[in-house]
């Protein structure tokens, strides 16, 4: 009898503090987790069934496309499911979770990590990293690839995390609002990584193949694209895959990116390979294309040739308007617009728009010493009236000039006040300050969606060696 | 930790059962049921199984080494009893001089758990030759007490004759005394985990050569609470494991940094080595029977040999003698012959923590121009107290830490605080399990880069 009493209690205070220590771990997993990485929340608050078309690949698709160009030149949702150097598997499992609640009729996939090189950046990280933007099964097998160890931390996220008292500034870690995961916010980037551009020295093309070998696909990447290829089969997606314009191939990687394409046309997918179009992508290695990784301006030029390909090749879409989206969209676009602008080294794109933008112009230009005296000479082709060596304030209009002056321009276009002088930049009553010595603001007919264009006139600065441009620029080719 | 650089390949896989992990409770768990369960004949058995089961975790064909150690020794008590001194030697010496071999020559084969293993046989064998005891005719109750799996990687170093009582006969159970022993086990995963662990970490960033002056010396007493928290804690996993399975096993901790002489602090620490050393080198050399000077040498040959069983290279050696020397000096000091008055108590405490603690520094580092390195660096003030990057809660953890264990050494210096714990009211009582658990869960230092194997003392 003892014995059995005996038995029971120990019995129960084991299930005891099972359950407490169960009941404490599951409260806790709550309140430590991961709280800057953000699983994806701007992809969660789509509408069901809006997008139409997804990007899946490595941070050369996620610097590459980008969504706000393809939607202001297609009018088309699209989204990026990338990651850092991520590995086909993972796309397999980024598609499956996109498919829970999306059906997009074109899933493009780039096809880096399909190759040799990949090795260069390939780590438990890429796994790490992916599958934060996942849930149940898809999270789960993405986790699956990690070795034992650090599986078993990412499926207890509380197992990291349970360490964030040691940097607490406050209780505010505990308070309500900061318990939630992220509040699902429509607006951001749509997976698209921007990558400023920095100054180049040295003008290089990529590389082309000097011998060809043959090879096949390694069975682990054919397994996987054959599972992305059956995956939008079945759920009635097309398929195409891309390589970006990338520096330093050598043949065998030029051999297995071969055996991609040969994948395709096995299979009837389309594929767009830049590294061959170089020239017809039209991006400048130096200056767009940071060895691996699309800069902005790489990324427009990339995108709109991805836009050009998809149209000759009459993919249709039944598309669907969702207010909410256009707008998230178009004021992506329009803030990308004006990055790219500002890094644009193209003097004659800039001063092009001049002539040819739709729309207002607003000039306002300082001399200085360093002023280079053949852009100044160029310029004044547009400008017939500026003064080299007096400042010059001027609005133009569908590329004629409205109104011009040395000493400073206060005025209202249909009721919208503009101040430019040497102290002051105002248009539609945002303060513009003048960071170059030609500073032009471009604006639509509305006088709305301001793009700022500084430009230092200086022999130093980064679109000036734009080199080949540039000279065409001052100097234009015989035709 | 891989002991061998080839081994058999056997057909069961197992992870290693390492007293920080879920399989550890489990399987301490299994054991304490079927084991209680199964009184009389099976329990033996089942015992040795657990035993060689814990062994194979760790290094899959090492256990049965330890299994022909045993039975070597097993045999050789027959042929000592006949007290004839020579088959003592020649039990004792391949003890010895195997040792010698993995200590000095290749360490990487050394056995797990061979040095606790080596003591428990040469105890045994001393005390059947001294007539202590009778040689043990029942070679299953031998093995068991040398593969006594809660002791044979780190200690404590219990004697023959208590382990036989009890795995010779049927035992009722005990029902606090198992609770108890549960408890004990867990509070020695706590200790080692939330305290230990985060003590480490710190410790490990002030060592860096970068840090000088309070920050040298911060990290310098942290090491002293690091290497007594790591043993302490290994300790009551240990003690709470075998008591949880009815064995009885003495303390092998009593606050010893709450000792007022070198005397003192090692009849408080690792008192299973100490009575060792006592009853097996000290006492058989001469002890103090033999006039003062052979009780001097006999001190300082404990003391060397302490200090070479702890380490191969000299720092240990001095460390040793160190202390010996030490010992011997206080002896002549009439202050720590008699009882400390009360109000010159902390102040010897201070000064015994401080020179137990510089000589800890010979453990940490392998050479001695490294120890000497430390203290240079102790000198001189260059790097401030806020450039440590150690974070404010870290602070205010260390220092609750470290108080905490000052007051539990305390409590438990007067009374057994466990068994206060224990007669606490219930619902108190569960709230304390209940905060234990969430500090455990919040403070414990475990994640991918912590092994759960990782004790100090497993690699004496």
């Amino acid at each position: 009898m003892k014995m059995l009493k005996n038995s029971f209690c120990i019995v129960i205070k084991c299930l005891l503090i099972s359950t407490l220590f169960i009941g404490c771990y599951r409260f806790l997993n709550k309140v430590f987790y991961n709280r800057e990485v953000f699983r994806n929340p701007q992809f969660h608050s789509f509408p069901e069934n809006s997008l139409d078309v997804l990007v899946l690949g490595s941070s050369h698709a996620q610097y590459s496309f980008q969504p706000g160009i393809f939607y202001a030149d297609t009018g088309l949702y699209s989204f990026i499911l990338g990651s850092a150097c991520q590995p086909l598997e993972v796309s397999v499992e980024m598609l499956k979770e996109a498919y829970k609640t999306q059906s997009p009729k074109l899933v493009i996939l780039e096809v880096f990590t399909a190759m040799p090189m990949k090795d260069m950046c390939h780590g438990d990280e890429c796994y790490v990293i992916a599958q934060y933007q996942m849930s149940d099964e898809e999270k789960y097998n993405t986790i699956s690839y990690l070795p034992d160890d650090k599986r078993k931390l990412y499926q207890n996220d509380f197992l990291i995390h349970h360490n964030d008292w040691k940097t607490m500034e406050d209780l505010s870690y505990f308070k309500k609002e900061n318990m939630n995961y992220p509040k699902k916010d429509i607006s951001g980037s749509f997976g698209y990584v921007l990558l400023e551009p920095k100054p180049i020295e040295n003008f290089w093309p990529p590389n082309q193949k000097s011998e060809s070998i043959s090879v096949s696909l390694r069975k682990n990447d054919q397994e996987n694209l054959n599972r992305i290829f059956n995956l939008c089969r079945i759920h009635g997606s097309k398929l195409l895959l891309y390589k970006t314009p990338i520096d330093g191939l050598d043949n065998e990687n030029y051999a297995y990116l071969d055996a991609v394409w040969e994948w395709a046309k096995a299979r009837g997918v389309s594929y767009i390979d830049m590294i061959s179009d170089y020239e017809k992508v039209n991006v400048r290695m130096e200056l767009d294309v940071e060895s691996f990784h699309a800069n902005l301006k790489g990324a427009n030029l990339i995108t709109q040739y991805l836009v050009n390909q998809i149209q000759q090749d009459g993919y249709s879409f039944t598309h669907q308007e969702v207010e909410v989206l256009d707008e998230a969209y178009r004021k992506n676009s329009d803030g990308f617009t004006r990055y790219v602008l500002g890094y644009e080294t193209d003097a004659s794109v800039v001063l092009n728009r001049l002539k040819n933008a739709f729309g207002y112009c607003f000039i306002t230009y300082h001399p200085t010493k360093k002023s280079d005296a053949q852009f100044l000479e160029k310029l004044q082709e547009y400008l017939p009236d500026l003064d080299a060596k007096k400042p010059y304030y001027a609005i133009v209009k569908d590329g004629q000039v409205m109104f011009s002056d040395s000493q400073e321009i206060k005025t209202e276009i249909d009721g919208t006040g503009v101040i430019l002088s040497k102290d002051e930049r105002v248009i539609a009553q945002q303060m513009k300050t003048c960071e170059g010595d030609l500073c032009i603001v471009y604006a639509d007919e509305k006088i709305e969606n301001l793009v700022d264009y500084p430009i230092q006139l200086g022999p130093t600065k980064a679109w000036r060696l734009g080199g080949q441009s540039y000279r065409d620029f001052i100097f234009p080719k015989a035709n | 930790m891989v002991y061998f650089d080839y081994y058999i390949e056997f057909p069961l896989q197992l992870g290693t059962i390492a007293p920080l992990s879920f399989l550890f409770i489990g399987f301490v768990f299994l054991v304490f049921l079927f084991s209680r369960s199964f009184q009389g004949i099976l329990r033996p058995y089942i015992l040795l199984f657990a035993s060689s089961l814990f062994l194979y975790s760790y290094a899959q064909y090492h256990f049965i080494s330890l299994i022909l150690l045993s039975i070597y020794t097993y045999i050789m008590g027959f042929l000592i009893s006949s007290k004839k001194k020579i088959w003592l030697m020649i039990a004792i010496c391949p003890y010895i001089l195997l040792f010698l071999f993995y200590k000095y020559g290749n360490q990487l084969l050394i056995p797990l758990g061979y040095s606790f293993v080596s003591f428990k046989a040469i105890s045994y064998l001393c005390d059947v030759f001294s007539g202590k005891i009778k040689n043990e005719k029942n070679i299953l109750y031998f093995v068991n007490y040398i593969l006594f799996f809660p002791t044979v990687t780190a200690g404590p170093i219990h004697r023959y004759p208590a382990f036989q009582k009890v795995i010779s006969s049927r035992q009722e159970f005990n029902y606090m005394d198992a609770k108890n022993g549960a408890f004990e086990m867990f509070l020695g995963i706590f200790e080692k985990m939330v305290f230990c662990d985060f003590i480490a970490s710190i410790a490990s960033r002030l060592s860096s050569v970068e840090v000088t002056g309070w920050g040298a010396i911060l990290g310098i007493v942290l090491y002293s609470f690091r290497i007594y928290l790591d043993f302490d804690s290994y300790s009551h996993i240990s003690i709470g494991c075998a008591r949880l399975l009815g064995f009885q096993l003495k303390r092998n901790f009593a606050s010893p940094y709450l000792s007022t002489s070198i005397a003192e602090f090692w009849r408080r620490w690792h008192i299973s080595l100490g009575a060792f050393f006592r009853d097996y080198v000290y006492i058989p050399l001469g002890g103090s029977r033999k006039g003062t000077l052979r009780k001097y040498a006999c001190i300082m040959v404990v003391f060397l040999l302490s200090g070479i069983w702890h380490g191969s290279t000299v720092n240990f050696a001095v460390w040793g003698l160190a202390h010996g020397l030490l010992r011997i000096i206080q002896d002549q000091i009439p202050l720590f012959k008699k009882e400390v008055h009360p109000v010159l108590k902390p102040f010897l405490i201070a000064v015994n923590f401080v020179i137990v603690t510089v000589l800890w520094q010979l453990f940490l580092y392998g050479n001695f121009g490294d120890v000497v390195a430390v203290f240079q660096r102790v000198m001189v003030f260059e790097t401030s107290i806020s450039s440590l990057e150690i974070t404010k809660n870290e602070w205010i953890w260390m220092t609750v830490i470290l108080l905490s264990t000052v007051i539990y050494d305390i409590w438990h210096d007067k009374r057994d605080a466990l068994s206060d714990y224990a007669s606490l009211w219930l619902p108190l009582r569960w709230l304390g399990y209940a905060a234990l658990i969430f500090i455990f869960l919040i403070f414990g230092v475990y994640g991918g880069s912590v092994s759960a194997a990782d004790f100090i003392y497993k690699f004496f």
